[in-house]
């Protein structure tokens, strides 16, 4: 798994944090609807940068996976698990607040 | 995913990405660059700026600037041509007589002359004009005679002789003009001398002849 992992970082352009390797299990668009509306901004302002990038192109620039990529000089599978990676942080930190 | 994560991201990271942005700093532009910028706004808003913007715009209008010019000058030298066409016209089909001003003749009409051959009653107008013209209307046989009568001292005519027949003749031996313009007898005529008193002159569609035997014919009225 931490081979795996790290074998993806190295696809970004971003720095290697071992730290922020977790398991990407997918988080359902429902758990995000039942949250408070200011708690959900105060944890997504609460995410590391390279996370904040990937999901500010893709849901308010309504850039597509592969346009993100090529934004931010990465390959799509990884822009897709840094996405589900800020998805599950996001549920991290809303549970730890919540 | 929903609009309520979308609106999130977007009220959450916003002003961060903004803020990121460097603000601009004004610059301003020079004199020259100024100058024509508000030269070309200028041209852009005048009515004809569609006819120059195009090169077929642009040949339109100097093929119609040419024709005014043309016109203009045709135009222009037609008008001189028929203005000093009259005036030369007028002085080339005119003819002045003239008397330069004499003290010993009467200054005012005093003796009235009139046709002896004909009577009183075929007179039609009778006119003294302030004492320095008379003129006499007669009728003769259908057609009217005209006597006039001028004062010698500045006498000045000027009479049509365009395509006229002038002629001098002896009138009991004083120097008399004829005046045919037409050259024909149903055409004005005039017979004109002076008598050493006056000018007189009688005119009316008659020829050389029946013209100097009226002439002879005038005489002081009683």
């Amino acid at each position: 798994m931490y081979s795996k992992n790290k074998k993806c970082s190295q696809y970004l352009s971003f720095d290697d944090d071992s730290s922020e390797i977790v398991e990407t299990a997918y988080v359902d668009d429902s758990f995000f609807e039942d949250i408070d509306y200011m708690l959900l901004v105060d944890a997504i302002k609460q995410l590391p940068q390279k996370y904040k990038d990937v999901i500010y192109l893709h849901y308010v620039c309504g850039f597509s996976t592969k346009e993100v990529a090529l934004s931010l000089g990465a390959s799509v599978s990884s822009v897709w698990k840094i996405e589900e990676r800020a998805r599950k942080m996001l549920k991290e930190i809303l549970e730890r607040n919540g | 995913m929903s609009e309520k994560f979308k609106n999130a991201v977007f009220e959450s990271l916003s002003q961060e990405y903004l803020d990121m942005i460097p603000e601009s700093e004004p610059h301003e532009f020079s004199d020259s660059f100024l100058k024509k910028m508000s030269s070309l706004v200028k041209l852009r808003k005048m009515p004809c700026y569609f006819l120059l913007k195009s090169q077929f715009g642009r040949a339109a209008v100097i093929i119609c600037l040419i024709c005014a010019v043309l016109l203009t000058t045709f135009s222009l030298s037609a008008i001189k041509g028929t203005v000093f066409g009259f005036f030369l016209s007028q002085c080339e089909e005119c003819s002045i007589l003239e008397i330069e001003d004499d003290t010993s003749s009467p200054q005012t009409i005093e003796d009235f002359y009139y046709l002896g051959m004909l009577d009183k009653s075929d007179c039609i107008i009778d006119y003294n004009c302030f004492k320095f013209m008379h003129i006499v209307f007669y009728n003769l046989n259908g057609r009217t005679v005209a006597l006039a009568q001028h004062v010698r001292s500045g006498y000045k005519s000027n009479i049509s002789t365009d395509g006229s027949i002038i002629k001098t003749v002896d009138l009991n031996g004083k120097r008399a003009v004829f005046f045919n313009v037409k050259n024909a007898s149903s055409s004005p005529s005039m017979l004109l001398w002076d008598n050493g008193d006056y000018v007189l002159s009688v005119s009316g569609c008659f020829d050389l002849n029946e013209l100097t035997e009226l002439a002879l014919s005038v005489e002081i009225a009683e």
